[in-house]
């Protein structure tokens, strides 16, 4: 299976302050890729960087086979992009949004615009300056997904809008996605809604990507141990060590990525015993990733 | 493609065409009041004359103001979303530059064509005399041309150094003021008339503006 996009050893700096560095990242063609990462960890920029609006220091970036950001124009026409926050012409009407955007993509089925924009109850002469923040964002959607595009990248589409307009938003979404096959990119903060749809997910903090894998491993990959006469070195275990506190003198609780039962063998190879594990859920998941990350980026810097 | 970028272009820029084609048409009838012949039949050629000596620079104004306006708005527009819009659309930049400009060029005949009217209703009024012409037709032209290159220039700062575009007229003006101040202090006035006429004669890029806007002559 090809890779809808490729990042390779990106690079870009943004004065002292933020930089993304040796960025790697596979999207495969077909999957819904959840890209998750507190704010500030640089989403978006990655994302304005893949779609050519900005440019990278070093490194190189593929989407749809197109190299960007040279050929950026070639790729924005098979991508359905919704940013962050509303890009449209505040000046227009719905109903001249989307003709002015059905001008430029040649894909763009307007029949669909229209079952979309009766579904998502807006008005074609409502002003786009006077939309609400949801009704916005569902005309950012409907814009998008009437692109008939083979990758949608949605950068935080449901941030701020209440749960009836985000569910009918995602719904649409995944309607869409298993008519046309499509790849979707979709980045937020809310791992509960990438829980619900994403199979790929990425997670980036302070301009790094600190992990990339399937929605299931990462699911069932990432584990709190609770470890008995824990040995005191943390080096040449089978598994990411991602955190281990001591709540109790004789006990200790390990986060760990990559586990497998069959691990437990290093443990009493070390003289250690594992009494109890535990599943995390995704946003437990998300967040030890984080605090290891973290700290392995400290110790590092020391 | 071209179509909805001229129609966005009018769409922000409505308002300020029909207000310069208010104002383009009006010009020419104030040297009726200024040539003191107002309602008249048959007005004295040489009061308009007169009268558009004075209103003539009033054009010159509403030249360069139109040119820098009608890149302001949709420049404006376009950078509430930080161009995102504009940046995310399928095709190259330079298209979506060079077709904003295009579409800002063809707005400019409305403030023409208001002017053309304008003039052609006030000569109409005239009993010329076989030794004068009136050339309403080439005053429109002419204020087309000061317009279009008002609005090029104030086109090529803004997309050229975008939010910046301030700053860099600001350093263009001091630079200039500079350098003529550094010329006279020098004594060397002959090499400031020879770039000042440079930029004035024709075919100097300020040609257009350099002699007096009239809509009657010999």
């Amino acid at each position: 299976m090809s890779d809808a996009i490729k990042i390779r050893n990106l690079a870009w700096r943004a004065g002292r302050d933020f930089a993304i560095r040796d960025l790697a990242m596979t999207v495969p063609t077909g999957a819904i890729y959840g890209f998750l990462g507190p704010n500030g960890s640089g989403k978006t920029t990655t994302i304005r960087l893949m779609l050519g609006m900005q440019q990278a220091s070093d490194g190189s970036i593929e989407v749809l086979g197109h190299s960007v950001p040279r050929q950026a124009h070639k790729a924005l026409a098979r991508i359905g992009y919704v940013p962050e926050r509303l890009h449209l012409y505040q000046g227009l009407t719905v109903e001249e949004s989307v003709r002015y955007h059905r001008a430029f993509f040649p894909t763009f089925d307007a029949t669909e615009a229209e079952r979309l924009r009766k579904r998502f109850g807006l008005r074609e002469d409502a002003l786009v300056a006077k939309l609400s923040k949801g009704e916005a964002g569902k005309l950012m959607m409907l814009l998008a997904l009437s692109q008939r595009a083979e990758l949608l990248v949605l950068d935080e589409p449901t941030d701020g809008l209440d749960p009836v307009i985000r569910r009918e938003v995602l719904s649409a979404l995944v309607e869409y996605v298993d008519g046309a096959k499509a790849t979707v990119f979709i980045s937020s903060h809310l791992v509960h809604e990438q829980e619900r749809i994403c199979d790929w997910i990425g997670v980036m903090d302070g301009g790094r990507l600190i992990a990339e894998l399937p929605m299931q491993e990462f699911r069932s990959g990432i584990k709190r141990l609770r470890v008995h006469k824990a040995p005191v070195s943390r080096d040449a275990t089978p598994f990411a060590l991602l955190s281990r506190e001591t709540p109790t003198q004789h006990l200790e609780e390990w986060v760990v990525r990559g586990w497998q039962p069959e691990m437990q063998e290093w443990f009493a190879r070390v003289g250690a015993e594992v009494r109890d594990v535990q599943d995390l859920d995704l946003e437990e998941s998300f967040v030890e990733l984080l605090r290891g990350s973290r700290v392995a980026t400290t110790t590092e810097t020391r | 493609m071209f179509r909805q970028i001229l129609f966005t272009q009018f769409r922000w820029t409505r308002t300020l065409l029909l207000l310069m084609a208010v104002f383009t048409f009006v010009v020419p009838t104030l040297s009726w009041n200024l040539g003191g012949n107002v309602f008249a039949a048959g007005l004295a050629p040489i009061a308009v004359m007169n009268g558009f000596s004075t209103v003539g620079p009033m054009l010159v104004l509403g030249a360069w103001t139109l040119g820098f306006l009608l890149v302001a708005l949709p420049w404006g527009a376009d950078s509430q979303s930080r161009h995102v819009y504009a940046l995310s659309l399928p095709i190259p930049w330079s298209q979506y530059v060079a077709m904003r400009f295009g579409a800002g060029a063809i707005t400019l005949l409305v403030p023409t064509l208001a002017l053309w009217l304008g003039s052609w209703l006030v000569v109409a009024m005239i009993d010329m005399p076989p030794t004068l012409r009136a050339y309403p037709g080439l005053l429109a032209l002419r204020f087309f041309l000061g317009t279009l290159l008002a609005y090029a220039l104030s086109f090529l700062l803004q997309y050229l150094a975008g939010r910046r575009a301030a700053v860099v007229l600001l350093v263009l003006l001091v630079a200039v003021f500079g350098l003529g101040m550094g010329l006279s202090l020098a004594n060397q006035h002959e090499l400031l008339a020879r770039i000042t006429l440079w930029f004035i004669d024709w075919p100097g890029p300020f040609s257009v503006f350099a002699s007096e806007w009239r809509l009657i002559d010999v």
